[in-house]
């Protein structure tokens, strides 16, 4: 398997090609919203707690003396959660791992805001993307809905193509399944 | 699949590493933030307005700090001492009477359009995210500025205040706890419509 580093899958078809450019646009995509959400709460993680707290779901209430184990635990651990699975993701490493922790964290902020949507709870700030407005400026709703789950169709992208050819999957990672399979021919320029 | 699992776990574990050394750096954490207490006001003498003509019967919404909120001031009413952060009704009731204080309104659009007390300002959390915003121009910072949203768990009244607080160095910012469920409950002045001030 000699090579000079620059390896081209023969037989690639373009649909292929297609996959790859479709998951690097989500790649991107996903990973910037993710760090602008995760670098507004890790500088204002207060704010991230109030919000948290609007949702009055059980367990995750600040009470009067302003100490809830579980926020602050969330407080803290979703932002780096965040923005580090964006890094993987833009990276392309280990991307369909960063995938799946985006998907899950997406998927537990769809149950927070349908369960706000079920008790007719009023919230004019979900949180979501720190202080800044995300693409809903209404109260948490449908919107939100929506939205998370556009990112989660990014997100679904990256998980089923994977990295694809422009990512660090294709370079270091060989047990990565988007690499080609036993059998395939590979052919390096 | 275990190596899969493994990625999980390392990308979790960086996560947690980076959550933990931010946690001890902002240790303690104070997860609810409050505005500062204002410092004790009491009116002076010349902060009572000349009492203008009122209108019992239709209250005014020309806008922030208009005549509608000058009226007679009432006997009987205890010296106004404002005294911490929150007052309550009497006390938002003395101050809109004798139009002594700016009133902020939290709440939603919407909520603002369909009843506000009258001649309160629009201000959100979410418009304060705009440091230029226009009204915050017409506030006069000598005033006491009372906030309110829908009372009880609504904490959009507290965030404003201290947002003002924040970024306009607006110390006599007092959050009326009732809110306006409670104001609208005693038949005092309301308004409907959109904020005059706003463009």
């Amino acid at each position: 398997m000699a090579s000079n580093g620059n390896r081209v899958f023969e037989g690639a078809s373009n649909a292929s090609k297609f996959e790859s450019v479709l998951s690097l646009l989500a790649r991107i995509a996903l990973a910037q919203l993710f760090f602008i959400a995760a670098l507004n709460k890790i500088t204002d993680p207060q704010s991230f707690a109030t919000a948290i707290d609007k949702f009055q779901i059980p367990g995750f209430i600040i009470d009067d003396s302003g100490e809830n184990a579980l926020i602050a635990v969330s407080v803290y651990l979703v932002p780096w959660l965040e923005l580090v699975a964006g890094l993987f993701l833009l990276a392309g490493l280990w991307t369909r791992a960063a995938a799946t922790l985006i998907l899950v964290m997406l998927a537990a902020f769809c149950a927070a805001i349908y369960s706000v949507i079920v008790r007719e709870i009023e919230i004019t700030d979900c949180g979501c993307f720190g202080d800044l407005k995300g693409f809903c400026r209404e109260a948490v709703g449908t919107c939100n809905l929506v939205q998370n789950g556009v990112l989660a169709a990014l997100g679904l992208i990256a998980l089923t193509v994977g990295g694809g050819r422009a990512s660090a999957d294709a370079l270091f990672d060989p047990d990565e399944p988007d690499e080609p399979e036993e059998g395939d021919t590979v052919e390096f320029a | 699949m275990s190596g899969y699992l493994t990625k999980l776990v390392v990308i979790f574990a960086i996560s947690a590493v980076g959550a933990g050394v931010h946690l001890g750096a902002s240790w303690p954490v104070k997860l609810k933030s409050e505005p500062a207490e204002p410092p004790t006001w009491t009116p002076d003498e010349d902060d009572d307005p000349a009492p203008e003509t009122p209108d019992e019967d239709a209250p005014s919404d020309d806008g922030p700090d208009a005549g509608g909120a000058a009226q007679d001031e009432p006997s009987g009413d205890e010296p106004l001492v404002l005294d911490g952060l929150e007052i309550d009704l009497d006390q938002a009731r003395q101050l809109h009477e004798r139009g002594l204080a700016t009133f902020v309104d939290a709440r939603p659009a919407d909520r603002y359009e369909a009843g506000h007390i009258a001649d309160a300002m629009h201000i959100t959390p979410q418009m304060l995210d705009d440091t230029s915003l226009f009204v915050l121009d017409v506030i006069d910072p000598d005033k006491p500025i009372v906030i309110y949203c829908d009372g009880g768990d609504c904490d959009d009244s507290h965030r404003v205040a201290e947002l003002l607080q924040q970024l306009r160095g607006l110390e006599l910012t007092y959050v009326f706890v009732d809110g306006y469920p409670a104001w609208e409950a005693a038949g005092l002045p309301t308004g409907t419509g959109p904020d005059p001030w706003a463009e």
